[in-house]
């Protein structure tokens, strides 16, 4: 069930505090930062970059892992 | 692209902390970060578009039109992947030089504290399956959370403290542009009704870097009679421009508090975002509108 008020849903600004708070936990980052490793050594680098959301991922995993 | 899956807001969060800490703190030049902040800002807007409940103007109108999974793939979704591929190439390309002289740095932050069981992991992805998944029901992500905090609780020792001062005051900020973005309807609706297709994409995205693209998406649904490609250009518009300014975007504002402190006291300059942000919308809206 979704609450519109005017078109905007208010479930928004709720959503995005708590996926923040959840995306920015030292777990999540270092299960990211790890895929992007491992994918690093791989030739296929670049996806690890992506999967790890960096907007340059493969040539920073370029940077980081020569 | 990530964010079509884990949803925009939280994709942002990553990808900014990410660039953060990795990219960042190997001290490029002022004119390198503010390249890759326009590029993440706007590869996230159209990174969105490979489904239908990821990119906030989408979700608004996806039911309402009748845009399922299909639809947004074969009508956005491989374009904005290609446009990405080539932006990000050319980016690459034309800072080559600054990347590969930037000194290596291996030690990364997440890697301080030791080891984190795979167990503990897998309980974080699953709380942001959760949350993605009940994303439009507010009680049961309010819910989800209050077991995630008590999960950080009982395993503090694999976790960094729970720092709820960004994400709420992103969260207050999104909602006071819910409310403050619907009063523009007066002028916003009339000014979609009467554009063509090149001149609504155009116009589209220059009120998305004025107003949140959501809104933007939502005016346009109140326009009657809207025929399918302006629909299609309306939304072109909607998710190209929405890495131009910091409220071009609903996740925008995470992205923007979490790398604030990586441009100097002053912080991220609105002028300078928005030129750096150009090209990537211009390569962006050329791939939406020109591929077949």
């Amino acid at each position: 069930m979704v609450h519109y008020v005017a078109g905007a849903s208010y479930a928004e600004p709720v959503f995005v505090v708590v996926i923040m708070a959840i995306a920015a936990s030292r777990p999540v980052l270092a299960f990211c930062g790890e895929v992007s490793r491992q994918n690093g050594g791989t030739r296929w680098r670049w996806p690890g970059g992506v999967v790890a959301g960096h907007p340059d991922g493969w040539a920073v995993a370029r940077l980081v892992y020569h | 692209m990530l964010g079509s899956f884990i949803t925009e807001p939280a994709a942002r969060t990553i990808c900014a902390l990410l660039l953060g800490r990795r990219f960042y703190r190997l001290q490029p030049s002022l004119r390198l970060r503010y390249a890759t902040l326009g590029l993440l800002f706007v590869n996230i807007s159209v990174g969105g578009t490979l489904t239908h409940f990821a990119a906030p103007p989408v979700v608004m109108v996806a039911q309402r039109w009748g845009w399922d999974l299909g639809h947004m793939l074969t009508n956005f979704g491989w374009k904005a992947a290609v446009g990405i591929g080539v932006v990000n190439a050319a980016y690459f390309f034309a800072f080559r030089r600054e990347l590969t002289a930037l000194a290596p740095d291996s030690a990364t932050d997440e890697q301080d504290g030791g080891a984190i069981p795979w167990r503990v992991t897998a309980v974080h992805l699953g709380f942001i399956a959760w949350t993605v998944v009940m994303s439009h029901y507010p009680p049961l992500v309010i819910l989800g959370f209050l077991f995630f905090v008590a999960f950080t609780e009982g395993t503090e020792r694999h976790q960094n403290p729970v720092n709820l001062r960004g994400p709420l005051l992103v969260g207050f900020f999104l909602a006071a542009l819910i409310i403050h973005g619907g009063c523009q309807a007066w002028w916003i609706g009339p000014v979609l009704g009467s554009l063509t297709r090149w001149p609504l994409t155009i116009g589209s995205t220059l009120l998305t870097a004025v107003n949140d693209n959501a809104a933007i998406a939502y005016l346009a649904f109140l326009v009657p009679g809207l025929s399918d490609p302006l629909k299609y250009a309306v939304m072109v518009g909607a998710v190209t421009g929405g890495g131009l300014t910091v409220i071009a975007n609903a996740p925008n504002p995470a992205g923007q508090s979490l790398l604030n402190q990586y441009f100097g006291e002053e912080g991220i300059f609105p002028l300078r975002l928005f030129v750096a942000a150009l090209v990537p919308t211009v390569v962006m809206g050329a791939a939406f509108m020109f591929l077949p």
